[in-house]
C-alpha cells in the first residue's frame, strides 16, 4: 500500500512530541507545489546568504556580524515582501491541516479548518513553520528526487545558472 | 427622529466556545457543531439567618462552582471530540482528570467567561433515531471568571 503518513518528532520545551504528517491529495498538492515553486524556493534561496559556516564564525567575527545585520535589514524583509499575509496564512493553514499531534489521548489534528486543535502548536510560530517544512518535504520529496528541499534548492540554483 | 431608536444585537453564531485539555487537545465547539449552551451556578450568593425575635443576619456566601450543559448533535466534529475527551478522562490518571478549561467569548456583549476544572458530570445518553439528535453533555466546573 502507498505510504500516506510519516512520523516526525520535535522537541518542545524539553518534551518530545510525535507528529503525523499526512499526504496531500493530488489537487491540494498541485496547488501547494505552485506556491512552493513560485514563492518558497526563491525565499529559501535568499536565506542562504544568512547561513554561515561555523569555521567562519571563529575566523572573522566582524564579517559574520555584518552578514547577520545585512540579513536582518535587507534579506529577510525583501524575501518576505514577496509573500502576502493571506498567502502565508493559506499556506500554513493547508500544511497544518495535514498534521496530527500525538497527545496522551491519541492523535489530534493540529488544525481543523481555521481553528487550532492543540495549544502546543498554537502559540509556537517556529514549531508551526517546522511542521510546514515537514509537510512540504514529505509531499514533494519524491517529486524533487528524494532529497527533500535540499534538492529543491539545487534545482533553483541550476535554473538561475541556465537563465 | 426615527434614527434615534436604540437597539442591541445578539448573535449565538458569533459566540466562540472552546474546550481544551492539554492531553486531548482543543476544540472550538462553536465551529464544530456545538449548539445551545447553558451555564448554571451551583451555590447561592446570599442567605439569611434569623432569630426567633426577628433579628436578621445576611450571610454573604462565596460560590464559584457550577455546571454547564452543552447540546451537541450526534456525530458532529464537536461530538467526536467530546466523546474522545470523556473516554480519555474515564481512563486517565487522577492528576490530569480536572485539567480541562473552557472559555466562552461573546463579542457582541464584549464578555468572556473562563471556566476552570471542567469535568464531565456523566456520560451523555446515547440515542439512535432516524435523524441525528442532540446529545446533552453535562459538565461541572470548579471556578468561573468573567472578563
Amino acid at each position: 500500500m502507498r505510504e500516506t503518513t510519516k512520523k516526525v518528532t520535535h522537541m518542545i520545551e524539553e518534551k518530545e512530541y510525535t507528529f503525523r504528517v499526512r499526504k496531500l491529495n493530488a489537487l491540494d498538492g498541485s496547488f501547494m507545489l505552485k506556491f512552493v515553486a513560485e514563492k518558497l524556493i526563491p525565499l529559501i534561496d535568499s536565506f542562504q546568504s544568512i547561513f554561515v559556516d561555523h569555521d567562519d564564525d571563529e575566523k572573522n567575527v566582524e564579517a559574520v556580524a555584518e552578514k547577520r545585520t545585512d540579513a536582518v535589514l535587507n534579506v529577510i524583509p525583501k524575501a518576505l515582501a514577496s509573500i502576502s499575509k493571506e498567502e502565508l496564512y493559506d499556506f500554513q493553514k493547508q500544511c497544518l491541516n495535514n498534521v496530527d499531534i500525538l497527545l496522551e489521548a491519541g492523535y489530534q489534528k493540529v488544525m481543523s479548518g481555521d481553528d487550532f486543535g492543540t495549544e502546543v502548536v498554537e502559540y509556537d510560530p517556529l514549531l508551526a513553520l517546522l511542521l510546514c517544512y515537514d509537510v512540504v518535504s514529505f509531499n514533494f520529496a519524491s517529486f524533487f528526487g528524494g532529497k527533500g528541499l535540499s534538492s529543491v534548492l539545487k534545482l533553483q540554483n541550476s535554473f538561475q545558472r541556465n537563465a | 427622529m426615527a434614527n434615534n431608536q436604540k437597539f442591541s444585537v445578539y448573535s449565538l453564531p458569533d459566540v466562540v466556545t472552546v474546550i481544551n485539555h492539554p492531553n486531548v487537545g482543543k476544540c472550538v465547539l462553536s465551529n464544530a457543531g456545538g449548539g445551545r449552551i447553558t451555564v448554571a451556578y451551583a451555590g447561592d450568593m446570599a442567605s439569611v439567618t434569623n432569630t426567633a425575635t426577628g433579628y436578621v443576619v445576611i450571610n454573604k456566601l462565596v460560590a464559584k462552582n457550577g455546571s454547564i450543559s452543552l447540546e451537541i448533535p450526534n456525530n458532529s466534529e464537536a461530538d467526536i471530540f467530546m466523546r474522545k475527551w470523556v473516554s480519555y478522562l474515564e481512563k486517565s490518571k487522577t492528576g490530569v482528570f480536572a485539567l480541562s478549561t473552557m472559555s466562552l467569548n461573546d463579542p457582541a456583549a464584549k464578555r468572556i467567561l473562563n471556566f476552570t476544572g471542567v469535568v464531565p458530570q456523566k456520560k451523555p445518553d446515547e440515542g439512535y433515531d432516524q435523524t441525528a439528535g442532540n446529545r446533552q453533555y453535562n459538565l461541572l466546573f470548579a471556578g468561573m471568571t468573567e472578563s
